[in-house]
């Protein structure tokens, strides 16, 4: 059993060319390119698993463009595979939650 | 045999986050097949190293996916513009698995089934196949409709 706490800051860059069809007139992040962000902070210290499972998210807030994302994440071994519990805050508190499943790649 | 221009009716995902190219069946309030084929010429493969993982980003599968959920939901009463209705908002998924990765070339095929809808939310669930092979499980996907009136962030907040 390991549990680290960390954090990693990601920019919701406003010239990002999603928002211009999500949505035309209301730019919004897709709530799952959260998620992507969130395997992108962890993949690397990860080596040789892939991503196996969402085991759940939920979405609180939606993240607008200019937002700054606070990624904290925990790691826990669980047998063959390391669950990754992340809340991902903006200055006006969490917006999103999300259990990630990793496993030995198997290809 | 819906193409893009009818998904453009029905639901307000544009260029270049609009991740479905074809509804192939519907049942309206019940189920729904659609495809989208994957290509390295997709912005998410700009810039990446030769020798990188080039599978398809999860995000970008689950989003291609959940855009089929929204087609169901708004097959009967579309929403092209959420200035003119509503936004649609992904609300929380559960089960989902990532049972092999996607890559350029291959197209997904995602069944979408509603479980459930009350008023301005969904429940949803499904699951998506490459060639035969199931590539994702989606246990529960639920979804929220909300005026943009209520969504714009709150300007003058002390960040």
């Amino acid at each position: 059993m390991t549990a680290v706490e960390e954090g990693t800051r990601v920019f919701v860059d406003p010239a990002d060319p999603v928002f211009a069809g999500h949505y035309p007139g209301f730019p919004i992040l897709p709530g799952l390119f959260v998620v992507q962000h969130v395997h992108e902070a962890v993949r690397d210290r990860l080596p040789g698993m892939r991503v196996s499972a969402v085991q759940r998210a939920k979405f609180l807030s939606p993240v607008f463009p200019g937002d700054s994302l606070l990624i904290a994440t925990t790691f826990a071994d669980d047998g063959d595979s390391v669950l990754v519990t992340a809340v991902v805050s903006t200055g006006t508190g969490p917006v999103v939650e999300v259990k990630l499943r990793y496993s030995g790649s198997a290809s | 045999m819906t193409g893009v221009e009818g998904i453009k009716r029905i639901i307000p995902h544009r260029f270049p986050v609009l991740l479905v190219d074809r509804v192939s069946e519907v049942d309206p309030g019940r189920t729904l097949v659609a495809h989208k084929a994957i290509s390295g010429r997709e912005s998410c493969y700009e810039g990446l190293a030769d020798d990188a993982d080039h599978a398809y980003p999860i995000g970008l599968l689950l989003e291609s996916w959940a855009q089929c959920a929204v087609l169901l939901t708004r097959w009967e009463s579309p929403n092209p513009d959420v200035l003119a209705d509503k936004v649609e908002l992904i609300t929380g998924i559960r089960g989902v698995s990532l049972l092999a990765p996607v890559y350029p070339g291959d197209v997904l095929t995602h069944h979408v089934r509603l479980v459930r809808e009350v008023d301005d939310a969904a429940i949803l669930a499904g699951h998506s196949v490459v060639g035969g092979r199931t590539v994702l499980e989606v246990g529960t996907f639920t979804m929220a409709r909300r005026g943009v009136e209520v969504l714009r962030p709150q300007r003058g907040v002390v960040a």
